[in-house]
């Protein structure tokens, strides 16, 4: 069977859409690929295609549990069963029982973490895994907008599993993160697709203000007159549930979204949002990984991300059906503060990196399990990324072996943690110095973007608010939502229309 | 005076200032503890336990604070806060505008009411989706031991999910009817099915323009009530019966509270249980008090003698308190603090 008619068949598309089939095509001929797509292009195909093709299982690496779980609810409504994913929120026993029956399943998705488990581990090496996948590949290098310390053991356990082939894939890597990425996964002669980071369809458009009232006031406007669905990006949670209350009051069917709210909750709203009951989602960016709707029309940015890759993540996620969309970013001078902080936090300062190493170095030779180490963060008051951080430091220096704490000196050890903070720091810096700078630009705002990627300049029309935009194009009136009249609400009718069939309706086809 | 002013202020007057500030924050979120359990009871507040497990502390200052302010309540020397005559007032006229729904337990059903929640609308959106010949949606719960049960519990033909869709509707309907229409909309405006996603409390509140804490009450208000009919008259709810199988029976004790009992039915003592469990002999006497709460058939009489227990009743009667400290010096020492507390916690129902 050809590869379209797989595509057909499992997925119901019937033509690929740039690239994929080119990265496929590699992939089944079990070359290492390298594969850079733009957000929205369709990159978890590129890895599920091939089980159709007679490549099982195929494991893959994904550094969030909510873009796992979304994944495999996808795969499920697909039709597909033998989809399992293993992460450190499955409690033991169940754990056990899957990883006993592990040879059944087809797609396997683990997080970075748990393949450091030594049961995980042990059963993944026993299958003959036909595929190994690292989704969000930039993670792996330390330039990469968001480093993670396990990521980069993934190369050794490739080895460890016998090596099967290898498809990295991200969306947003410059140069050096690609380079970086190739090498610590030790990839042999990799196929390589990088494909523009451009998204022609989006239009770009960046607003400055004198002060935090007038940029409220201009979110509140553009709220109220593009064209939904959208999403506004905020730092916080408080600003985002803030701004959200605001935009209600003004009449916006609008709610906001972020980490801090209960499961149930984080479910309705994005369901809400996936069936265009809700017009704006007011979030953090904890909102739109893995989320699958293809009609957003705009995305807000009220407050910066902290890297140009971030930026590109986000507003990546408008106009998925290629329609005409836009992407506002609304600046304050006041705003450079907000990643600088956010930096900070993410990084120990030296008196907490002092005061763990003085503990330490009094308990030489008490061992950990994995899951103690990575809690003890708690009693020093570190963030969870600020201790994740540290451990690896530890790890790479010596002073933890094996998850037991080594003989070391405290004043070398430190120095060295602090040398190395401080070129995290730097990298970081000029990262946020970067998207920053192209706030700044007097310059075509794709050609600045694209330029960062080393990649030329294409010519598109509308382009941005340097080359001339018509803002009125992406307007819409504001009764394009399905929202019923809650206050004339007949619940017994609305009970009946859930629970029973009409004349029309003809019901399911199939059964079971 | 917003909505969960008036709670706090029912709950004030019925704590009649013997309780601090703690006891009322520890009985909304609904803190297993004996002293929690044992509040609820002694002072007929049990019904809001564990309604607002969300509410944060400073949140339930700040409204504290503002009763203050308007002097509705004020402090008195036991770290309580006495309701004065204008709070009186105020919430005669506020449980007249909006009486507390009478169906809310929150003590009973604490345990299973979001089970049954859960359980229910994953099975709802199943069944809508599934009679409207839709089966790729999103499911509303992640949780996997909820998607079993409904799982478990979904009918394979399409004739038989039909008719079950029906036989729903009539029940849930038939219970509904019995609500003000504000309450049946309310929870019908929370499921979600086909061509409509439920909206979350706090939405609801929105579109009310009610608060958070009123909508939320009001919500688990309907649930109670539904669990109520769903455990006293089975045979007229059957599905909705079977959304609580596995948990009807359980008695709402705490883990530790139910090894008490079982050594006790075992024939054990006091002494013996403490020092087998290794616990202190306080500790059991908590465990009996919360099983004398909750277990109806219990009887107390081997604790404390039968003329004892109609005396403590007395005494607290006569001095118009439930507090322990004055009662067990109004009776100069006669018994012990758990004898009193034992007493008036069967006493209570």
């Amino acid at each position: 069977m050809s590869l379209s008619d797989l595509l057909y068949q499992h997925f119901g598309y019937r033509e690929f859409r740039y690239g994929q089939e080119e990265i496929i095509t590699d992939v089944l001929n079990n070359k290492d690929v390298f594969a850079m797509l733009p957000t929205g292009a369709g990159k978890s195909l590129c890895y599920q295609l091939p089980l159709y093709a007679g490549i099982s299982p195929i494991l893959i690496v994904s550094p969030l549990v909510s873009l796992m779980e979304d994944q495999v609810q996808q795969l499920k409504a697909q039709g597909e069963k033998r989809v399992i994913a293993l992460n450190g929120f499955l409690d033991f026993e169940k754990r056990k029982g899957i990883l006993k029956d592990l040879s059944t399943f087809s797609f396997i998705y683990v997080s970075p973490e748990i393949l450091q488990n030594k049961y995980v581990y042990q059963a993944l090496k026993k299958l003959d895994v036909g595929l190994m996948v690292i989704d969000e590949a930039h993670c792996i290098s330390q330039w990469g907008h968001d480093f993670r310390t396990d990521y980069l053991k993934l190369g050794a356990i490739r080895e460890a599993f016998g090596r099967p082939p290898l498809l990295a894939l991200t969306a947003t890597a410059t140069e050096d993160v690609r380079r970086d990425i190739l090498r610590q996964l030790n990839m042999s002669d990799p196929a390589i697709h990088v494909h523009s980071v451009d998204r022609p369809n989006i239009a770009i458009k960046l607003d400055k203000f004198p002060s935090l009232e007038t940029k409220i006031e201009a979110v509140k406007e553009y709220a109220l007159e593009l064209k939904g669905p959208g999403i506004i990006y905020f730092s916080s949670r408080s600003w985002a549930d803030k701004l959200a209350k605001a935009l209600s009051r003004e009449g916006r069917n609008c709610a906001s979204y972020h980490a801090g709210m209960e499961q149930e909750d984080r479910l309705l709203i994005q369901q809400q949002f996936l069936n265009d009951e809700l017009s704006i989602i007011c979030s953090t960016n904890a909102f739109g990984m893995g989320i699958n709707k293809s009609n957003i029309r705009f995305v807000i940015h009220f407050h910066p991300p902290s890297t140009i890759e971030s930026y590109l993540q986000e507003i990546g996620r408008a106009g998925r059906d290629q329609l005409p969309s836009i992407a506002i970013h609304l600046h304050t001078e006041e705003d450079e503060f907000l990643p600088l902080s956010f930096i900070d936090s993410e990084l120990p300062k030296e008196h907490e990196v002092k005061e763990v190493l003085l503990d330490f170095v009094g308990r030489e030779g008490s061992a950990y399990s994995n899951h103690h180490l990575e809690r003890e963060g708690d009693r020093f008051g570190y963030t969870e990324t600020a201790w994740r951080y540290l451990l690896h430091q530890l790890e790479g220096l010596g002073v933890i072996k094996e998850r037991v704490i080594q003989s070391f000196d405290v004043d070398m050890n430190l120095a060295r943690i602090l040398t190395a903070i401080e070129r995290h720091r730097k990298a970081k810096l000029i990262k946020w110095f970067r998207f920053k700078s192209w706030l700044e630009e007097k310059q075509c705002r794709r050609k600045g973007l694209l330029e960062r990627f080393g990649e030329p300049n294409h010519i598109i029309e509308p382009c941005c608010d340097y080359c001339g935009l018509n803002l009125q194009e992406y307007k819409g009136s504001r009764d394009q939502i399905n929202v019923s009249d809650q206050r004339a609400f007949d619940w017994e009718a609305e009970l009946k229309r859930l629970l029973t069939v009409s004349k029309e309706d003809h019901g399911e086809e199939s059964t079971g | 005076m917003e909505y969960f002013d008036g709670v706090l202020l029912y709950i004030f007057d019925r704590f009649k200032g013997e309780r601090s500030l703690s006891a009322v924050y520890h009985l909304l979120t609904g803190k297993k503890s004996s002293q929690t359990i044992q509040d609820g009871k002694l002072f007929k507040v049990g019904s809001f336990f564990g309604i607002l497990k969300k509410l944060k502390r400073s949140k339930l200052e700040q409204h504290v604070f503002a009763l203050l302010e308007a002097q509705l309540i004020q402090p008195n020397q036991h770290e309580g806060y006495q309701i004065t005559s204008g709070g009186k007032d105020a919430l005669s006229a506020f449980l007249v505008t909006k009486p507390i729904p009478n169906y809310l337990a929150g003590w009973q059903y604490h345990q299973v009411s979001e089970l049954f929640w859960q359980r229910l609308s994953l099975f709802m959106q199943s069944l809508s989706y599934s009679i409207h010949g839709n089966m790729n949606f999103y499911p509303i719960s992640k949780d996997e031991a909820i998607q079993n049960w409904v799982k478990k519990h979904f009918p394979v033909k399409k004739e038989k999910r039909v008719l079950l869709a029906e036989e729903l509707f009539q029940e849930i309907r038939s219970h509904l009817q019995k609500l003000p229409d504000p309450h049946a909309s309310f929870f019908i405006m929370r499921l979600s099915g086909e061509g409509r996603t439920g909206l979350t409390v706090h939405q609801l509140a929105d579109v009310h323009k009610i608060s958070y804490e009123e909508a939320m009450i009001c919500f688990q208000g309907v649930i109670h009530g539904l669990l109520f009919q769903v455990q006293h008259n089975a045979a007229q709810y059957p599905i909705l019966a079977s959304m609580i199988e596995g948990t009807s029976g359980q008695l709402p004790l705490t883990l530790s509270t139910k090894q008490t009992y079982k050594l006790l039915e075992d024939g054990m003592t006091i002494e013996e249980i403490a020092h087998t469990r290794r616990l202190k002999r306080s500790t059991i006497e908590d465990h009996l008090v919360e099983i004398a709460i909750n277990v109806p058939e219990f009887s107390i009489s081997p604790f404390v003698d039968p003329k004892a227990q109609l005396e403590i009743k007395l005494a607290s009667k006569e001095i118009n308190s439930q507090r322990l400290k004055l009662i067990k010096d109004y009776m100069n020492d006669q018994y012990s603090y758990f004898e009193i507390r034992l007493t008036l916690c069967k006493e209570g129902i």
